[in-house]
């Protein structure tokens, strides 16, 4: 019996600058903390063994720090052995990187940087290290190679295979590439674990995307995942097990508003609980219709519900105006020249002859004009 | 409402007094009078009884009251459309206020009174009438000062014209916004100054500015980044590239190689050398056994030539003495013949000389006999001319003689035709007398008896008629002019005998006669030049040379001999002489050929003796030729063997001789490749020191995940400046249409007061308009010749007429909402030239049409172009 586990894709060093610089320490220290997160859903798993399926690594040229510090944390789990295979962000091309860390690394960590079989603990580890950014060739060709008789055989690629919907995959807009699909039965392997797909997909029975343990963007709706493996003789079955790892959450919301809505009451339903909020991030679009009046309420529940998440972001721009009088007579009832300054910004945010651009420049106008309006009926 | 007349008792200066002020007419109505006269106390009182409360005691009261104290009185007799009514109050000793119809009946009295002005005036000064009046001096729109009550006055006259405008044209915060639409305006521009400039860009140290400066510094900084990410890619690529080729050129295979290749270059050079040096040795020897051959095959060579030189010079020499003595012989044969051509020629030139002579004394001959006969035609032609000269010279005198000529003939004829029409006109005017006798007594004129016929008396004439007595005959008016008659006649006698003629036809004849004369000169003329066409000096010249030639050609024997048998003598010899010549010459230059072939002979025989000399030294002794010749040869067969055994074996070796330049350049890329790893080892290793450095530098610094950053910070700061702009440009929006909008408001409110403004002003200024403040609701800029004053900046009389333009135009629309209202100036206009003040005239009339306007003035001379009514004030003591 062999059981391992396969995670990839953990992109340490990755800089996050499109964050703010509080935002940004946390998932970098989110991303550096999936290390331990792995080697304890490791033990609690029984593994002995963590296999990386590449992107170890976020730039080819990481900081010492990053380099050092993730050797440090494996260090820090010398009952774990960590093998890890470079992928197309960290391939072999850089050789500075791996030089670096084959000088620095601890006893618990073995780099896969040939295409040959290494043994260990009973399984013959096959890696198809990426030798480029862009290999151009598919690398796990060369796992049809021959290992010790009765030892497990383990895959290890990174990179996307070619037919996703022929592989049986879950997920129709996986990574396109060049991996065979079938590579797990034409290698006889038994296990054949890949990366570079942040998401977690099984392709077929024993070929798995582990996804990765700490997500970087909205793309990816789930929260960091390893896959716990146990094979437990030379062509049986694999057990695959998903397990969460990850730290934060990035949750895209989507709010289909139309007039008359309860604002208040459907934010409540589409975001978090408070709990959760700290540990995430949110990206927010809105679509569909809203009066200026409530268009003015929800960004400014928006405004104070922001706060709460690690990052809050809204969109709004694809709200369109509903015009309503009410909002208008709130402007001024009198019809008088406030009033057809609101009329003609209104008319401007539906005038079909103007640019998208200039139709949001008279919307926020508009929305201004509100505020200013607002501000001074409250004085 | 109009007011008709006003009476004030002990007011002022009319203490004790009434004074009335009547004959207030519907249009302008002017009270001038001087100064101290009380027309101030007449406007203050007239202000009082409409605005002053009669229980009132204020400062403004009591100013009107007089030294001598004492009830103040004051009554208005105004016009309304229920009719007449009597306004009059007392203040302070008497405090009293009522309203009378005109009947007398009381409509009100005190406070009824009071409140029944008060909406006469609409409120009293808070309403629409309070800004009719012009107090003396004023030429602000409204009070300036900052007291309590001016600003109370101000207010209540803002609150008047708001009043007016809103009735016309609506609430104006509810047209304009207000002051609520001001401070959204001031809100928004307030938002919009944070961000923007006036100009619209980002404003220095606003949140836009240091979101678009973080942007760029971040933009610096990741073109910084991606540079040296750059410098690390290449490097990165440089060292692998390096690594691969210090592989491949330090394998201990690839070295190998190398040094093989030298080792067997270098060998092939040294077997090339040795075989070039065999080579070069017998290249020697061959060299050797040419020059040995070469010598002995010339030493043949010149014994045999030098045998033949021997023998052909001896025959040469006998050839040369033999054409010596051929040139000789034909040298003396045509000497000979040179010398019987000489003799021949000699011979036929003396006969040409003779036949020469015979010829020119033939010519001689000719000549002589041409000349005589030259000679005697001329002789000749010199007697015929010589008698035709004499013969013209007599005929000439004829001519000469008659003087008749053409002209002559014509005037003659022209004198004769007048004479005889002259005579004919006083023979038909004269009187006919025919006489017939019977008897021998005859009719005497003069004496002279007159023959039995008829007579014309031209001119009164006496008749004696023996023994009857004397008769007169007198033509009378019918007589002929004889005098004329008689000129005529005298001129044509006079031109007859001026011709020499007796009369006409002698005048013809005469005529006729010189016309033939003329003729025989002519032909005489003619006759003499053909005989002499040069003039009879020229004949006589030639007659003269014809004679010398004569005389110069002597005859001989021979002048008279065939000149034809002559020439053809002359030619026979010429031709005889010519043919002498030409052998004569052909003779002499074959002798001198003969010379020179002679002598060129003589020089060739002379060489060929020395040439044969030469030869002779050098062959020697002919007797030892052929064993010298059998020596020579042999030696020269001996060379030659040994150069055909040296030229094989040079054969031999260079054509198994290899490539030296192939054997050298292998050698030379032999040593270059091993020269070339060495160097190149070298330098690779000190690249790749070098790409390490910099990539163990880079990798360091961590500049890829710098550069992600900052490019993830870039966009988060464009982003940021992209709201910013974004912000700006809908504020920017929203105070342009919030401008217009209050704009349009303020155009609309204002337009009523504007439309009656607008010819008023016109009247002082062309193509002028006033801007309106929207607070105050006054005029607050003047608008002309393109460009915009603030009033506070024009000139005080300008400031006075506007000041009054602009109450007349309120006053106009109080009368077009049916509540006209006096206007009252009290020396207004003191500020105006007299210009400006004759168009305020024409101002107020205009707004007089249906408007009452009362005018205060002290200025008299001024104001009396003003016209309008005068009103009568009377001043009577009080009852």
């Amino acid at each position: 019996m062999f059981r391992f586990l396969h995670a990839s894709d953990l992109h340490l060093g990755k800089p996050f600058g499109r964050h703010a610089e509080d935002v940004r320490g946390r998932l970098r220290q989110a991303r550096h903390g999936a290390l331990q997160r792995l080697a304890q859903a490791a033990r609690e798993g029984g593994a002995e063994t963590i296999l990386l399926a590449g992107d170890t690594f976020d730039q080819e040229t990481p900081a010492p720090t990053v380099t050092r510090q993730a050797l440090n944390a494996m260090a820090q789990a010398p009952d774990l052995k960590w093998m890890i295979m470079p992928g197309n962000h960290d391939s072999l091309a850089v050789t500075e990187l791996w030089q670096t860390v084959a000088r620095d690394k601890p006893d618990n960590v073995l780099l896969l940087l040939e295409p040959v079989p290494v043994i260990v603990a009973g399984a013959a580890i096959l890696a198809a290290p990426c030798t480029a950014r862009n290999p151009g060739r598919d690398l796990t060709a060369d796992m049809d190679q021959p290992t010790p008789e009765g030892l497990v055989r383990i895959g290890l690629g990174h990179g996307g295979i070619h037919d996703f919907a022929a592989a049986g995959s879950a997920a129709p807009d996986g990574p396109s590439g060049i991996i065979a699909p079938d590579r797990a039965a034409q290698a006889d392997l038994d296990y054949l674990g890949l990366g570079d797909w942040h998401g977690q997909i099984r392709v077929t029975a024993n070929t798995w995307y582990s996804g990765t343990p700490e997500p970087d963007s909205f793309k990816h709706p789930q929260t960091g995942r390893a896959l716990l493996v146990e094979i437990v003789a030379r062509r049986a079955p694999p057990l695959v097990t998903p397990v969460s790892v990850g730290a934060l959450a990035w949750q895209r919301v989507t709010l289909d508003l139309t007039p008359g809505e309860a604002i208040e009451a459907l934010l409540g339903d589409v975001l978090p609980a408070m709990a959760l909020r700290r540990d995430t991030l949110v990206e927010l679009v809105g679509r569909g219709r809203l009066g200026l009046r409530e268009r003015h309420r929800l960004q400014a529940s928006l405004d104070c519900t922001a706060p709460d998440f690690l990052s809050f972001a809204s969109d709004l721009t694809q709200v369109q105006l509903a015009q309503q009088d009410a909002d208008l007579d709130g402007i001024d009832p009198s019809g008088g020249a406030l009033r057809q300054a609101a009329e003609t910004l209104t008319a401007r945010t539906q005038d079909p002859d103007l640019s998208v651009h200039d139709r949001r420049i008279a919307l926020s106008a508009l929305s201004h004009l509100f505020s200013f309006v607002a501000v001074e009926d409250a004085t | 409402m109009k007011l008709r007349s006003l009476t004030l008792s002990n007011v002022r200066k009319f203490a004790g007094q009434t004074a009335t002020l009547s004959g207030i007419g519907d249009g302008v109505s002017v009270v001038s009078e001087a100064n101290e006269f009380g027309k101030s106390t007449f406007f203050d009182a007239l202000y009082a009884l409409f605005f002053l409360k009669y229980g009132a005691a204020t400062r403004e009261v009591k100013s009107l009251q007089p030294q001598t104290g004492g009830p103040v009185r004051i009554a208005a007799e105004v016009e309304l459309p229920a009719g007449r009514f009597t306004l009059e109050k007392s203040f302070l000793a008497q405090k009293r206020a009522s309203v009378r119809d005109a009947g007398g009946t009381l409509v009100a009295q005190d406070d009824e009174a009071e409140r029944w002005i008060a909406a006469l005036m609409d409120k009293g000064l808070e309403g629409p009438a309070g800004l009719l009046w012009v107090r003396q001096g004023v030429t602000a729109l409204e009070p300036s000062g900052s007291t309590g009550a001016e600003k109370t006055e101000k207010e209540k006259l803002l609150g008047a014209r708001r009043d007016l405008l809103s009735s016309v044209a609506g609430e104006i915060d509810m047209v304009t916004g207000g002051r609520r639409m001001d401070r959204v305006i001031e809100a928004a521009r307030a938002a919009l100054a944070q961000l923007a400039t006036a100009t619209g860009q980002p404003k220095t140290n606003g949140p836009w500015k240091d979101a678009v400066q973080e942007a760029e510094a971040l933009q610096t900084r990741k073109a910084e980044l991606e540079a040296a990410c750059s410098t690390l890619t290449a490097s990165l690529a440089k060292r692998r590239q390096v690594a691969g080729m210090l592989v491949t050129l330090d394998q201990p295979e690839a070295r190998k190689a190398r040094q093989t290749a030298l080792d067997e270059a270098e060998r092939a050079d040294r077997a090339a050398a040795a075989h070039a040096d065999r080579l070069s040795e017998m290249r020697a020897q061959q060299r050797l056994a040419q020059l040995e051959y070469d010598r002995s095959h010339e030493a043949l060579e010149r014994l045999l030539k030098q045998a033949d030189a021997y023998t052909q010079a001896g025959e040469t020499l006998e050839k040369t003495r033999a054409h010596l003595e051929s040139c000789r012989t034909k040298a003396d044969t045509v000497a000979q013949r040179v010398r019987v051509a000489e003799a021949e020629l000699r011979a036929a030139t003396l006969a040409v000389t003779t036949h020469r002579r015979a010829r020119e004394a033939a010519q001689q001959g000719a000549l002589r006999r041409n000349a005589q006969e030259k000679h005697d035609a001329l002789a000749k032609r010199l007697k015929d001319a010589l008698a035709k000269r004499a013969e013209l010279e007599q005929t000439d005198a004829t001519l000469a003689a008659l003087r008749m000529d053409l002209a002559t003939l014509d005037r003659i004829e022209a004198a004769h035709e007048r004479y005889r029409k002259l005579q004919a006109e006083a023979v038909s005017g004269g009187v006919r007398m025919q006489l017939s006798y019977e008897g021998s007594t005859r009719v005497l004129r003069n004496g002279q008896p007159l023959e039995a016929e008829t007579h014309t008396i031209l001119a009164p004439d006496m008749f004696d008629l023996p023994g009857i007595g004397r008769m007169t005959l007198d033509p009378g008016s019918a007589a002929a002019d004889i005098d004329k008659v008689d000129g005529a006649l005298t001129e044509l006698n006079g031109l007859l005998e001026k011709a020499g003629v007796a009369d006409l036809s002698s005048a013809r004849a005469a005529t006729r006669r010189r016309q033939e004369v003329q003729g025989e000169v002519k032909v005489l003329k003619s006759v003499l030049h053909t005989l002499a066409p040069d003039g009879i000096g020229a004949i006589q010249t030639a007659l003269a040379e014809a004679a010398a030639v004569i005389q110069a050609h002597v005859p001989t024997e021979q002048s008279g001999a065939d000149p034809e048998t002559l020439i053809r003598d002359l030619e026979a010899s010429e031709a005889r002489e010519a043919q002498a010549r030409a052998t004569y010459d052909a003779a002499v230059a074959e002798a001198a050929g003969a010379q020179t072939a002679l002598a060129r002979a003589q020089a060739q025989q002379a060489a060929a003796t020395a040439t044969f000399e030469t030869s002779k030294d050098a062959h020697g002794d002919p007797q030892t030729y052929p064993a010298r010749k059998a020596g020579a040869a042999q030696t020269e067969t001996v060379a030659e063997a040994a150069l055909a055994q040296a030229t094989d074996a040079v054969e031999v070796l260079g054509k198994d001789a290899p490539d030296r330049a192939t054997v050298t350049a292998g050698l030379a890329r032999a040593r270059s490749a091993v020269d070339n790893a060495q160097r190149d080892i070298a330098r690779l290793t000190a690249e790749q020191a070098d790409l390490n450095a910099t990539i163990r530098a880079r990798a360091e610094d961590g500049v890829e995940e710098a550069l992600a950053e900052v490019t993830g910070r870039y966009a988060i700061a464009q982003d940021r400046a992209d709201r910013f702009a974004h912000e700006a440009e809908s504020l920017a929006l929203l105070v342009e249409t919030l401008t217009a909008k209050r704009g349009a408001a303020q155009e609309t409110y204002f337009g009523p007061v504007q439309h009656e403004l607008a010819p008023l002003l016109a009247i002082l200024h062309a193509d002028a308009a006033l801007s309106f403040d929207p607070a105050s609701l006054l005029p607050d800029g003047l608008a002309r010749d393109g460009t915009q004053e603030k009033l506070e900046v024009l000139s005080g009389g300008t400031q006075e007429q506007i000041a009054i333009l602009t109450r007349l135009a309120f006053a106009r629309l109080f009368a077009k909402q049916g509540k006209p209202m006096p206007i009252v100036l009290d020396d207004a206009l003191v500020y105006s030239d007299d210009d400006r003040i004759i168009k305020m005239f024409t101002a107020l009339h205009r707004v007089a049409l249906d408007q009452q306007v009362i005018v205060f003035s002290c200025r008299q001379m001024a104001f009396s172009g003003l016209g309008g009514t005068r009103p009568t004030v009377e001043i009577t003591p009080m009852s």
